[in-house]
């Protein structure tokens, strides 16, 4: 058997051999079992499902929360010359959409949003087709306690119910045992096979710095910076941030420098990020929305000038650092005050107690009619996305909702909403919390960071941690070559077209 | 060029239209008082050029120019030149001809792009790739090319290389740099509009409208020119010229072709008055044979002519009250309409 699997993946992918943790999770897919696969960040998650999609028989599910995620796949996936592969998702149009929809039982592999996979029309073309394995990928979107909660989620095991029940992969990097109880639980498949990997990275150096100001933050990495030539990513929470520090890197160093955030437009997104995969950048300032399903190897340095709001979302950030195994580094840089701004962040995220009571009412208030689009009511009602999402999903599970139609609320409805969200602030509190006392904590960082995930720390092959001597002063990265720029637009042309250097 | 490009629609303008107006001009707002004031002003050519124009930056440019003196606001608050205003310079963009090409030009650009990118790829030896549109359509029309071409890659490759360089060498050369710098291919990947802002120093709009400049002046010459320019020609290929009419405009303009009246039309169509009269106008801007017996006889199309000629001005109410009243706004409205979609002959300024 494992020799089988070694050949087809050397033929369908190439690799000459898996990574840790995939051929075990291989196997226990190809034998028809649930599993539950917790790799860390870049060994290859994808992997566990695309080379069994190839192998068994039928069309192989794929729910990914991020359309961009998914595209880029399918796109990778088909450079590489798997072509029976395909994305569902909302921003198809509708010719394409159509046609991939009847075409649906031709794919090994059809990726799907969680949003699309609610259409009734979609689950009765699954429900006639032959679904050997259904993946969830970034599998902790499911748990309220995940660091990126999705309510559609939740709904992710009915729907699995109602095409037939086809076998589970459910893939994640980042979670704690509380949240894989969590999965398993929402999915309803306690049985799960479990396939926990270690998250600490043997190559990765950890260091914390506090300064006085964000001007001094600027100011250190500049300094840092000017000794330190390789590829780094400067993580923020601010957008207006990340910009005004890519201004002053580059007034201040040689660096190539670009910052990425979600408020730009799409093109320029894509742009900024392949520069920075092929080389033509060193430096990007950017918020989280960069970096999910960003596969650059050599990326040496991740500095975050901000700070997350969890030690998921920071283990994950950093685990974007030496992907081709050699010696990186992680550095976090925070103030005092630095607390406010994930703080703010989880505002925007949970309804505060005087929103909640303002939506029940207007709930109330609509009661026997149907209710408005979500765009509308979020305008109305002043709520952020992830707010209403929050109440939304407790009115539908509680019937309050019902095929769009507000209903009359039972009777503890309204307390346990209370409760309930009482309870999220307190335990994203806790997170916040978490993280803080990470920050604050003053023996090895490399131990407090990943206790929660694991019972045994394994000794890194790089200098451990700030607490154990180690300091970003002691990097010396020089890696990043220049490439070339163009003099004119003649150049430019020629160089696009490969039409050799000007005067050869 | 944004500032040369307003200040020739406040020009033209002569006073008589809003900032909002300038603004629905250069978005190319599909509305038939937008698309009459782009004939009667005589700015088709900047009909649409400019979709991705962020209306509070036109604000401010206005705001600044008439800080500066450059221009003024009237009573009205219509932006106006004045005596000490500059000649608006248009030599940088001959080539937007906005109300035919608007429509097709983002195709052209998504195909050529694509095109560039794969083609340069392939003789670079890269297989593997982020495609840099994301059009489904452009991304099956390179296909198609692609598939046509199989053993002649190498040689489309040099064509297209040549023809952009023959093309460049006679344009705006900062234009070019933009361009060129904007393209992906080869292992080289494009600059985003920031980066070319920063190293150009440049207007965020100045950049858009160059480049935005610089592939209607491909498409135009290469959609003239098939031997000259083959390959950039097949970007153009299929991608037809406009005749911008609602679609709702277009309905009315059916009823009327079967000689209902405007007050039948009204009934069958339930809209108001004023929005048939609206499509009728429109209709008669884009169809040079429309006719207009039924409203106007060929005399008062041309005594109204004359007037908005004599006058100098497209202002409705000058002409209605300097004609005495005799005619409605509809009325005015059609003949100018007619007037202009006919030519009719002006006689010059004194
Ligand atoms: N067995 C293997 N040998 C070599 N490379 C591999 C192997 N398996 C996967 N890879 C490569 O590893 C890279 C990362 O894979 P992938 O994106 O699936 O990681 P992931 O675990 O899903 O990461 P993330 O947590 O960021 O989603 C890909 O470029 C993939 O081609
Ligand atoms: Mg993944
Ligand atoms: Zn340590």
């Amino acid at each position: 058997m494992s020799t089988q699997l070694a050949s087809a993946l050397k033929k369908y992918f190439g690799f000459d051999q898996f990574r840790e943790g995939q051929e075990d999770v291989i196997r226990d897919v190809m034998d028809g079992n649930d599993v539950l696969g917790i790799l860390p960040t870049g060994t290859g998650k994808s992997l566990c499902y695309q080379l069994p999609a190839r192998l068994l028989q039928g069309t192989t599910i794929v729910v990914s929360p991020l359309i961009s995620l998914m595209v880029d796949q399918v796109k990778q996936l088909k450079a590489s010359g798997y072509k029976s592969v395909t994305a569902l998702n909302s921003f198809m149009d509708i010719k394409e959409k159509k046609q991939v929809i009847q075409n649906l039982d031709r794919y090994d592999l059809v990726y799907v949003s969680p949003e699309m996979l609610q259409n009734e029309r979609l689950q009765e073309d699954f429900r006639r087709m032959t679904v050997p394995l259904f993946v969830i990928d970034e599998a902790h979107c499911i748990s309220q306690w995940g660091h990126e909660f999705r309510t559609d989620y939740l709904k992710l095991h009915r729907i699995i119910d109602s095409i037939g029940s086809p076998p589970v992969l459910a893939l994640s990097a980042t979670a704690t045992p509380e949240v894989q109880g969590d999965i398993m639980e929402k999915l309803n498949r306690p049985g799960m096979i479990r396939h926990i990997h270690p998250m600490d990275k043997q190559n990765i150096s950890l260091s914390v710095e506090e300064v006085q100001s964000p001007e001094e933050k600027t100011d250190r990495i500049v300094n840092i910076l000017s000794h330190i030539h390789a590829p780094t990513m400067i993580y923020f929470s601010s957008r207006q941030w990340a910009e005004k520090v890519s201004f002053v890197l580059r007034e201040k160093l040689s660096h190539r420098t670009a910052f990425y955030h979600g408020g730009m437009e799409q093109t320029d997104r894509m742009l900024v990020q392949q520069q920075f995969m092929s080389g033509q950048l060193d430096v990007i300032c950017c918020t989280s929305a960069f970096g999910m399903g960003v596969d650059k190897k050599d990326i040496r340095l991740v500095i975050h000038f901000h700070l997350p709001a969890q030690t998921e979302s920071f283990i994950q950030e950093i685990g974007r650092a030496g992907r081709d195994g050699k010696p990186s580094a992680s550095l976090v840089l925070f103030t005092k005050k630095d607390h406010y701004l994930p703080q703010m962040l989880i505002q925007s995220e949970l309804p505060e107690r005087e929103q909640l009571d303002l939506v029940l009412g207007y709930l109330k208030r609509q009661e026997g009619q149907e209710l408005l689009e979500d765009a509308s009511i979020m305008e109305q009602l002043q709520l952020s996305e992830s707010q209403w999402n929050f109440i939304k999903y407790q009115a539908e599970e509680r019937g309050v909702l019902n095929h769009g139609k507000v209903q009359p609320f039972p009777m503890d409805f309204e307390s346990r909403l209370h409760a309930l969200l009482r309870e999220r602030w307190t335990y994203k509190q806790g997170k916040l919390t978490e993280m803080l006392t990470w920050i604050h904590h003053t023996g090895c960082r490399r131990e407090a960071l990943y206790q929660s995930f694991q019972d045994h720390i394994r000794p890194p092959y790089v200098p451990c941690c700030d607490a154990c001597g180690f300091s970003v002063n002691h990097l010396t990265f020089q890696e990043s070559q220049e490439t070339p720029a163009a003099e004119s637009w003649k150049e430019r042309l020629q160089m696009i077209f490969h039409q050799g250097p000007p005067h050869a | 060029m944004f500032e040369s490009i307003v200040l020739l629609c406040i020009q033209r303008f002569k006073g008589e239209r809003t900032v909002s107006g300038i603004f629905n001009m250069l978005t190319g707002k599909r509305s038939s008082q937008t698309m009459q004031d782009a004939k009667a002003y005589q700015l088709d050519h900047l009909f649409g050029i400019f979709p991705e124009l962020d209306r509070r930056r036109l604000d401010t440019l206005i705001d600044e120019m008439s800080h500066s003196g450059e221009i003024v606001l009237n009573e009205q608050s219509f932006p106006q030149i004045t005596e000490t205003s500059r000649e608006p310079s248009t030599q940088t963009f001959p080539y937007f001809k906005g109300m035919t090409w608007h429509e097709v030009v983002p195709a052209f650009i998504a195909r050529l792009n694509l095109l560039v990118q794969a083609s340069s790829n392939k003789e670079a030896g890269i297989q593997s790739y982020v495609a840099i549109v994301d059009n489904p359509e452009a991304q099956l029309w390179v296909k198609k090319v692609f598939a046509t071409f199989q053993n002649k890659l190498a040689r489309l490759n040099q064509s297209l290389y040549e023809e952009l360089e023959k093309l460049l060498s006679a344009h705006d050369p900062v234009q070019a740099e933009l361009f060129t710098h904007r393209l992906t291919g080869g292992g080289w990947i494009g600059l985003t509009l920031d980066q070319l802002k920063e190293k150009f120093r440049m207007s965020k709009e100045d950049v858009l409208l160059g480049l935005r400049h610089t592939y209607y002046y491909l498409f135009q010459r290469a959609k003239m020119d098939q031997d000259a320019y083959p390959v950039l020609h097949l970007c153009t290929r299929g991608l037809q010229a406009s005749h911008l009419v609602t679609a709702s405009a277009g309905k009315t303009y059916q009823l009327i072709a079967h000689g209902l009246s405007l007050e039948e039309i009204v009934t069958i169509r339930r809209l108001k008055k004023s929005t048939i009269q609206d499509h009728i106008v429109e209709a008669a801007l884009v169809t040079p044979d429309f006719d207009v017996s039924p409203f106007l006889t060929a005399d008062q199309v041309v005594e109204i002519n004359q007037k908005a000629i004599d006058l100098n001005t497209q202002r409705l109410k000058h002409i209605h009250q300097d004609l005495g009243g005799v005619y409605d706004y509809f009325e005015i409205r059609l003949a100018l309409a007619h007037g202009r979609s006919t030519h009719i002959e002006r006689k010059p300024l004194p």
